[in-house]
């Protein structure tokens, strides 16, 4: 093992993830180069689930990848990175930025999750509730903090009030603090089984047959909840709905589309590596469903946009109907591999 | 997606000038491509937005006329319905329930309102005095 040593001064590293582009980012300044995708396929990070009966403003919750904090255990264990990880609890709010004063003054970055809503860089007046952004402490200046946060292209700074707020907010997901650096890095790194063991949990999970709300089954009840929807005379209910799944799908750090470009990328990554051909197949087909989970939402676009109020959900219900045919063949691809 | 295809159509409800996403280039290679927007995908956020405050100002006139409490226009200012705002104040869903009412408001003590205050981004005053400025 070799020890992680920050980079002086802090490069900036965007990302198209909150999660996984803090982690590429983080490990990356410490000395040790990950790409984004590479954290977020290795991590097995990939999936789908919707639970109509788990409810945010009253509507269903829906993601296209696994709970929030699960790249950074996933690196950590598949690629044998050693994080220094910490919460704390709601009586130990000024400890816990009394010790992250102290790693920033050691030289340290430090990754962290947040609530966005006391970050005023964020959306500004617009404060969405949604405790689950990472992003990276990087150094201080007086009463306020350096943020490199991976989803803009440039630092900004945030106020040591906030962001006490923001690491203790409390709620569903609360982050509780929670910080993360690493500490040591291995000298050799298994990519085939590291590989082969994230890719073998993903094939697991997707086609499960018994859970109907997760994975390739748990696509075609959603597929079969949008045709309900047609159905519905309330046109503003409809519209509300629609959006908030093409929210979910395509703007915030749930996924959809742009999950499957990245696990692509991954894929593609994965095929430099270790020249194993499905791999290199496989890369292509994930692109391909990218682009029909976008097709997708796109076919609502105009209903969504208040230009018309006819909407043909029955086309868009076979579009996501076929993203899951099209996942379960590319999973199947999966799992064929001989990894010998 | 194709590096062409990345979605430029200038419209983000994020505060930045791109964000990322992964296209293929011409030797089946992934890039990070910077996109400046996407207009579906911009207008659920917009939509979201307009959802809120308006049932924001619904508040404003149900508190006018006495059938509802301040907390109410502040709960859907900060983007939450009832069982959002009892999760993030860690305040029984019953009990919050009882305080956007005038009466249960009224009843308030300093340190509960404060906890709202807390999670609502605004002063223990703000809420209180909410009402006398409305008219």
């Amino acid at each position: 093992m070799k020890k992680a040593i920050a980079r002086k001064p802090y490069k900036h590293l965007q990302g198209g993830h909150c999660e996984s582009g803090s982690v590429s980012s983080i490990v990356t300044n410490y000395g040790f180069d990950l790409s984004e995708p590479m954290a977020f396929g290795i991590a097995s990070n990939i999936g789908f689930v919707f639970l109509p009966f788990v409810k945010i403003w009253g509507r269903p919750l829906i993601a296209w990848r696994m709970l929030p904090q699960s790249i950074v255990k996933g690196v950590q264990k598949r690629l044998g990175i050693r994080f220094c990880v910490k919460t704390y609890d709601y009586n130990h709010e000024e400890e816990a930025m009394d010790e992250l004063d102290r790693l920033l003054d050691e030289g340290r970055p430090v990754g962290m999750q947040v609530s966005i809503a006391y970050l005023e860089y964020f959306l500004g007046d617009f404060r969405l509730p949604n405790n689950t952004h990472m992003t990276i402490v990087s150094g201080r200046e007086g009463d306020e903090y350096l943020i490199n946060d991976p989803l803009w292209d440039c630092p900004t700074r945030v106020r040591r009030e906030d962001l006490r707020k923001a690491r203790f907010s409390r709620g569903p997901n609360a982050p509780k603090g929670f910080m993360f650096y690493p500490l040591e890095f291995p000298e050799t790194i298994d990519y085939k089984r590291a590989v082969k063991k994230s890719i073998k949990r993903v094939v697991f999970m997707m086609l499960q047959p018994m859970f109907p709300y997760y994975g390739v089954l748990g696509i075609k009840t959603y597929a079969r909840a949008i045709r309900r929807l047609q159905k519905n005379p309330d046109k503003k209910y409809v519209r509300g709905m629609i959006g908030h799944f093409v929210l979910f799908q395509e703007e915030v750090g749930t996924g959809g589309g742009g999950f499957r470009y990245m696990y692509a990328a991954f894929l593609r990554e994965a095929y430099d590596i270790l020249k194993i051909p499905e791999l290199l197949e496989a890369s292509k087909r994930f692109n391909a469903i990218g682009d029909k989970w976008r097709l997708a939402a796109a076919s609502c676009g105009k209903f969504i946009q208040g230009k018309t109020d006819e909407v043909d959900l029955e086309k868009a219900a076979r579009l996501y109907r076929e993203c899951g045919e099209e996942e379960r063949e590319a999973y199947l691809l999966l799992k064929k591999i001989r990894w010998k | 997606m194709k590096i062409n295809e990345v979605p430029q159509e200038g419209k983000r409800m994020l505060k930045l000038n791109g964000l990322v996403h992964y296209a293929e280039n011409d030797e089946g290679k992934f890039e990070k491509v910077s996109s400046n927007g996407w207009d579906t995908g911009y207008y659920t956020g917009l939509n979201l937005q307009v959802e809120f405050e308006e049932l924001a100002e619904g508040a404003k006139k149900r508190i006018r006329s006495n059938e509802s409490s301040p907390l109410e226009y502040f709960m859907y200012k900060a983007c939450m319905d009832l069982p959002a705002l009892s999760q993030f104040t860690e305040i029984p869903k019953r009990k919050v329930k009882k305080h956007l009412t005038p009466g249960g408001f009224a009843k308030l003590d300093d340190a509960t309102l404060a906890r709202y205050a807390h999670v609502l981004h605004t002063d223990i005053e703000t809420i209180r005095k909410f009402k006398s400025t409305l008219s």
